[in-house]
């Protein structure tokens, strides 16, 4: 995985505790270097599971999963973007399956996914295309710290860790 | 949520506003004997939502065996079918073709709604729902009501012959006995 990741600026990259996550790797990216990741897991054969987005108060959480049937190695790719803008490139043109995820994400969520050749409507119908179901209102909306955990550190960028960093002193002071 | 209003006018969907051409011989005794013979030889159109669909799939296998009671030929194009089993869960989205299918089912026609979605929504019909038709009723005419989450293919079977009651004003199978213990 780390090789995999050569070359690629991250943001966060974590290993994860996989019997109460069910992943391995975790690894934030900016919105950017998404499509250049895909391409990355592409070539070393993962498949993409799902793409789901969180609404959360630091924005959306756009959740990547992939697997590989020969290693046991489930990766989350986690991009933040604003609510303002939630605009994202679409993976569709490197997974074909990624389309149909980021026209359901776009449903629920109003993430916009840039490049996705057919973002209309996929569950939702045509007469709802402005209304997002899965958007929180803002006494539902949790901190992304108390949703997950960072886990085991690899390399991490700051902003990153600033929007853990309280949990953790929470977990280091109840120890 | 405010309650759905229907996709498509209401007036335009009772079975009151179809046009059928009057019966060429128009005799009492003609056409309580045709109506024996439509309500002996249902054809359900091949059409399910949602899980409720599995149960009828088991009422047309071997153990329930609906071909007992006329009704087993599922016809795969609504233009040959005259019931229509609404088997499941109704969304927004599915509403325009299920209301198709409808207008394309020649009469005289039927329609069975089958389990707690296609009635009233079932366990959809909550605050924030905002995808399911609360009852398919808001759509199209409703014949025979099958509640049940799902309802067990007797429960669709009993529902047959009520339609079957409707359509000749006679009960034709003898009713269970009660199982005691
Ligand atoms: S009534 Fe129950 S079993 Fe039937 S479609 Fe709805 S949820 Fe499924």
């Amino acid at each position: 995985m780390l090789q995999l990741l050569e070359g690629i600026p991250t943001q966060c990259v974590a290993k994860q505790d996989k019997v109460s996550t069910g992943r391995a790797w975790s690894v934030f990216l900016a919105p950017a270097q998404i499509v250049k990741t895909a391409r990355k897991l592409y070539e070393a054969e993962y498949s993409l599971e799902d793409v789901f987005a969180l609404d959360i108060e630091e924005g959306f959480l756009v959740l990547y999963h992939f697997n590989r049937w020969n290693v046991d190695e489930r990766v989350v790719l986690r991009v933040l973007i604003s609510k303002d803008n939630p605009t994202i490139p679409s993976i569709a043109s490197i997974f074909d399956g990624a389309e149909w995820h980021e026209r359901e994400t776009r449903d629920f969520h109003g993430v916009n996914f840039e490049g996705n050749p057919n973002l209309v409507p996929l569950l939702m119908c045509v007469e709802d295309v402005d209304f997002h179901p899965l958007l929180k209102t803002d006494k539902k909306r949790k901190q992304i710290k108390d949703l997950l955990n960072l886990g085991e550190v690899v390399s991490c960028n700051k902003e990153i860790e600033a929007l853990f960093a309280e949990a953790e002193a929470e977990v280091a002071s109840d120890a | 949520m405010a309650a759905q209003g229907s996709v498509v006018q209401k007036e335009m969907l009772t079975a009151g506003a179809h046009y059928m051409d009057p019966p060429i011989v128009n005799i009492q005794l003609a056409q309580d004997l045709l109506d024996v013979c439509r309500s002996m030889s249902l054809w359900p159109m091949t059409f399910g939502l949602a899980c409720c669909a599995i149960e009828m799939m088991a009422t047309g296998m071997a153990r329930f065996d609906m071909a007992r009671f006329g009704a087993e030929v599922f016809r795969p194009s609504p233009r040959q079918a005259d019931v229509m089993i609404v088997a499941g869960t109704v969304t927004k989205k599915m509403a325009p073709a299920v209301v198709r299918l409808y207008e394309q089912m020649p009469g005289p026609k039927w329609v069975i709604s089958m389990g707690n979605c296609a009635i009233s929504g079932g366990p959809f019909k909550i605050k924030d729902n905002y995808n399911v038709i609360e009852g398919v009723d808001t759509l199209i005419p409703v014949d025979v009501y099958v509640p049940g989450c799902p309802p067990r293919p007797e429960g669709l079977l009993e529902g047959f012959f009520q339609l079957q009651r409707l359509i000749t004003g006679k009960r034709w199978w003898p009713v269970a006995a009660e199982v005691k213990g």
